[in-house]
């Protein structure tokens, strides 16, 4: 127990020293933010240009600030194993006694933080550019939410990524993940603006319970208000990380199997 | 100095990777796929001419998005694999190397176009009539090259610092928003007016919708003066390029950094 | 062709590194790398670079071959200055840096070899012939069309040298072209940079390989903290040291201490520590074996001597002793 928690720590820290090792603190921040900046005028421009009132700029703009959170804890959790294998210490990883589930798990946790901070600068984007307004919002409750929508989130990340340990896909199945939620999860648009045989995958993606959420908070609701969706995402979350540990032993062995560990 | 040579073999060495392993083009052009359809989506309450603009501008944002990954990329890679100093020593020019491969990762990007295509007939039913279908081919293949062309730009920046790929994968979604391509530009503010005129997207997008839709003009020049700005762009990208490759080549032998990745 | 004719002429040659490379500007503090440099090489001869690791080697032979650009000094290449008239040289010229790296894993050996015969220009009447001949001259014909991410090392490294020949250059510079080789491999390497020299190939080669400088190399150079401590034949630098003894202590144990102790006694020109198995020997180069044996066995004492012998010196000696000289 200790050594996957040290593996985790250090898995932690090793991600958060090889953040800045090309670009430094500035830079990174920039790009984080001009990311989600320009995306979210993209769709509110969008959105105005169309005068949908069911999609107004307002909604489109909250919903891609939650959105940004998918940055970090799905595209960069994701993209780890594959990560690993490109600069070849995938081996050395998984020569260790520490599982790893709890490696990647360490990953997630440094992203978790990236992905915080980004949601946060998003939502004060959304307020003062895009006309959201938070005024009705509880802090204790949003703070609630989003740290439970980012949990879901990596749990999700990670039981996409896990596939990187075996194959070279993970970081295409990353860019998909990290876009694909803007078209299903109720951020531009309403879930029921999707075809019927789509909007039950919208239900198994957590950001979708995530965006709902900010949005009924955003609107004057209480933690009560909000006690459905925090559930239903602790406990896709939950199935998440028990599915991606599951995952990562099974790839691993396949991995080791075929020798596709130095392959990338 | 541009060699037609290199280009070619830097085209076809471009596409020989493309086939060899095609799924990675997915993440250079699934930003834009997935942006367009939402815009469709968004559009699909108003309808009518707006689902083919969107349609029109996601084959554009999509060439956009492949060309700006792929350029600052393509010199990244070669880091990656050690080979930046290897073609550095031979005749041909760093920068007819990455023009190459951009004029194939631009044209793969018109895979965004076509699949976004597919779902607005799918999903929307909407039918695509083009008023001018030479027009529209000679606007595209031009838009095809500006964008090449600018992503040199971009790519030139990375002979230098492994850093100027985060820089410039910033302007994958400035220029979704300054071009216009599937909204007027009518709805920006006036004072971005000026970066949106830089852009090759802004013309290419604007002939392609004049090619399509009789009676649009939005910019005021006819499809021959979008046209025009358009090649008068490419050429002053070029000639900015290869200054640019010139200037930093210089600077990464000074400061031997090449072979860093 | 004309054996006296000098093909690579370098003078005070100078390389400093900013630390960082900044889009705007540079980084703060300044790396000397190479320090006044100064070297002739003769058409057809093969030209050795030896040196340890860091030691300027690679950034020699990058300002040669156009891929850095000197901080001050004068190189020619065939007549042409390197930093002058760069583009006119590469056709002329080729660079082979080997490892793991420097080829596209995803293309098979052959069509790496034809994506940088059209980056060298080679004729087009030329180019496929040539391909065919350099597959069949590195072994590596049965593998042209397989992907390079399936070559073994080896030969990822026969594919390097094919490469370096695509453009039939009349300069071709190596850079420790069998570093990390099994010992088959670089043999066949050697004897094909044998070959190409027959031929009248200018080669120059970095390597830290004692015994490739020795059996490979017309003339050599030895260069150690940028700066070049000898020039000569292999025979030559051996003969600068004939004088000389070498004392071989083995013991169970010999500490850095020990070491700087022996290296400090007069008459000791040079010493290097090697860990052996369950032991270690430190080899030094004297001057009088027979005074000196006494005093490094009084102060060794204390530790399991195994043995002590007097030896001849071999062309490591003398690179030891250039490169431990100030």
């Amino acid at each position: 127990m200790l050594r996957n928690y040290l593996g985790v720590k250090a898995s932690a820290l090793v991600s958060m020293r090889s953040q800045f090792a090309v670009i430094g603190p500035g830079l990174w921040l920039l790009q984080i933010l001009s990311t989600t900046l320009f995306q979210m005028w993209f769709f509110v421009l969008v959105s105005d240009f169309a005068n949908d009132p069911g999609a107004t700029p307002a909604y489109v703009a909250l919903g891609n600030a939650v959105a940004s959170l998918t940055y970090a804890s799905v595209y960069g959790v994701c993209m780890a194993a594959g990560a690993e294998k490109h600069m070849g210490t995938m081996s050395g990883i998984m020569s260790t006694p520490t599982r790893v589930f709890y490696v990647f798990l360490g990953k997630g946790a440094y992203q978790s933080v990236i992905g915080l901070f980004t949601v946060v600068m998003s939502l004060l984007f959304s307020a003062l550019l895009f006309g959201v307004d938070l005024s009705a919002a509880e802090p204790l409750t949003l703070t609630v939410v989003l740290l439970v929508t980012c949990f879901s989130m990596v749990g999700f990340g990670m039981m996409v990524g896990s596939v990187g340990v075996y194959l070279r896909s993970s970081m295409v199945l990353g860019s998909i993940v990290l876009y694909l939620g803007l078209l299903l999860c109720g951020v531009n648009f309403p879930v029921s603006y999707l075809p019927d045989w789509l909007q039950p995958a919208s239900y198994a993606l957590p950001l979708t319970y995530g965006v709902n959420a900010v949005r009924e908070v955003a609107a004057g609701a209480s933690l009560g208000d909000v006690s459905v969706p925090i559930m239903a995402m602790l406990l896709i979350g939950s199935a998440f990380y028990v599915l991606a540990y599951l995952l990562f032993n099974f790839f691993e062995k396949l991995a080791l199997k075929s020798g596709s560990l130095d392959v990338f | 100095m541009i060699e037609l040579r290199a280009v070619k073999a830097a085209l076809k060495q471009q596409s020989i990777h493309f086939f060899v392993d095609p799924q990675w083009v997915i993440p250079s052009i699934i930003a834009p796929f997935i942006f367009t359809t939402v815009t469709l989506y968004l559009f699909s309450h108003t309808g009518g001419d707006l689902l083919l603009y969107a349609v029109l501008g996601g084959g554009v944002l999509g060439m956009w998005g492949n060309t700006i990954q792929s350029s600052s990329w393509s010199i990244g890679y070669d880091r990656m694999n050690g080979t930046l100093e290897a073609i550095m020593v031979t005749p041909s020019s760093l920068s007819s190397v990455v023009l190459g491969r951009c004029i194939w990762n631009s044209f793969i990007g018109l895979l965004n176009a076509l699949a976004v295509f597919l779902v607005a007939q799918l999903a929307f039913g909407i039918d695509v009539t083009l008023r001018d279908p030479a027009g529209f081919v000679i606007a595209l293949f031009l838009t095809l090259i500006s964008l090449s062309v600018l992503g040199m730009v971009f790519g030139a920046f990375y002979v230098v610092t492994r850093a100027s790929s985060a820089l410039f994968q910033m302007l994958e979604f400035p220029v979704y928003v300054l071009s216009g391509a599937v909204y007027s530009l009518a709805i920006l503010p006036e004072w971005t007016r000026p970066f949106s005129y830089v852009i090759p997207a802004t013309w290419g997008a604007e002939a392609l919708k004049i090619a399509c839709f009789t009676g649009y003009d939005s910019l005021g020049l006819g499809y021959w003066g979008a046209l025009t700005v358009l090649l008068i762009s490419t050429i002053a990208f070029l000639l900015l390029s290869l200054q640019l490759f010139s200037y930093l080549e210089h600077k990464a032998k000074v400061s031997g950094t090449l072979v860093r990745y | 062709m004309n054996a006296n004719e000098i093909v690579i002429s370098v003078k005070d040659l100078v390389k400093v590194y900013p630390s960082a490379a900044r889009l705007f500007g540079d980084g703060g503090k300044e790396k000397l790398a190479v320090d006044h440099v100064s070297f002739d090489i003769h058409r057809g001869e093969i030209f050795g670079l030896l040196g340890p690791n860091g030691a300027g080697k690679t950034t020699t032979i990058k300002m040669l071959s156009t891929l850095l650009i000197p901080t001050s000094g004068v190189a020619n290449v065939l007549g042409i200055d390197v930093t002058k008239d760069s583009l006119k040289l590469r056709s002329r010229i080729n660079l082979v840096s080997g490892g793991e790296r420097g080829l596209y894993f995803r293309l098979t050996g052959r069509q790496n070899l034809d994506f940088f015969s059209d980056m060298y220009q080679v004729p087009r009447e030329l180019k496929r012939k040539r391909s065919l001949e350099l597959l069949d001259l590195v072994g590596l014909t049965d593998a042209a069309d397989v992907r390079v991410e399936n070559y073994s090392r080896g030969m990822k490294q026969r594919l390097h040298l094919a490469r370096g020949l695509v453009n039939d250059p009349e300069v071709l510079f190596l850079d420790e072209p069998t570093l990390g080789l099994d010992p088959e491999i670089a043999r066949e390497t050697r004897a094909l940079i044998h070959k190409l020299s027959e031929g009248g190939m200018t080669i120059m080669l970095t390597t830290h390989y004692m015994f490739e400088a020795d059996q490979l190399c017309d003339r050599l150079a030895i260069i150690s903290n940028g700066r070049i401590k000898g020039i000569g034949s292999p025979y030559s630098m051996k003969e600068a040291v004939r004088n000389d003894t070498v004392i071989e202590v083995e013991a169970i144990e010999i500490s850095e201490m020990q070491k700087e102790q022996m290296k400090a006694l007069p008459g000791v020109s040079a010493i290097s520590l090697e860990v052996l198995e369950g032991r270690m020997m430190a080899r030094m180069v004297v001057e009088d074996a027979s005074s000196l044996i006494p005093t490094v066995a009084s102060l060794l004492e204390g530790r399991k001597i195994i043995s002590i012998r007097v030896d001849q010196p071999t062309l490591e000696d003398a690179y030891l002793k250039m490169v431990s000289s100030k």
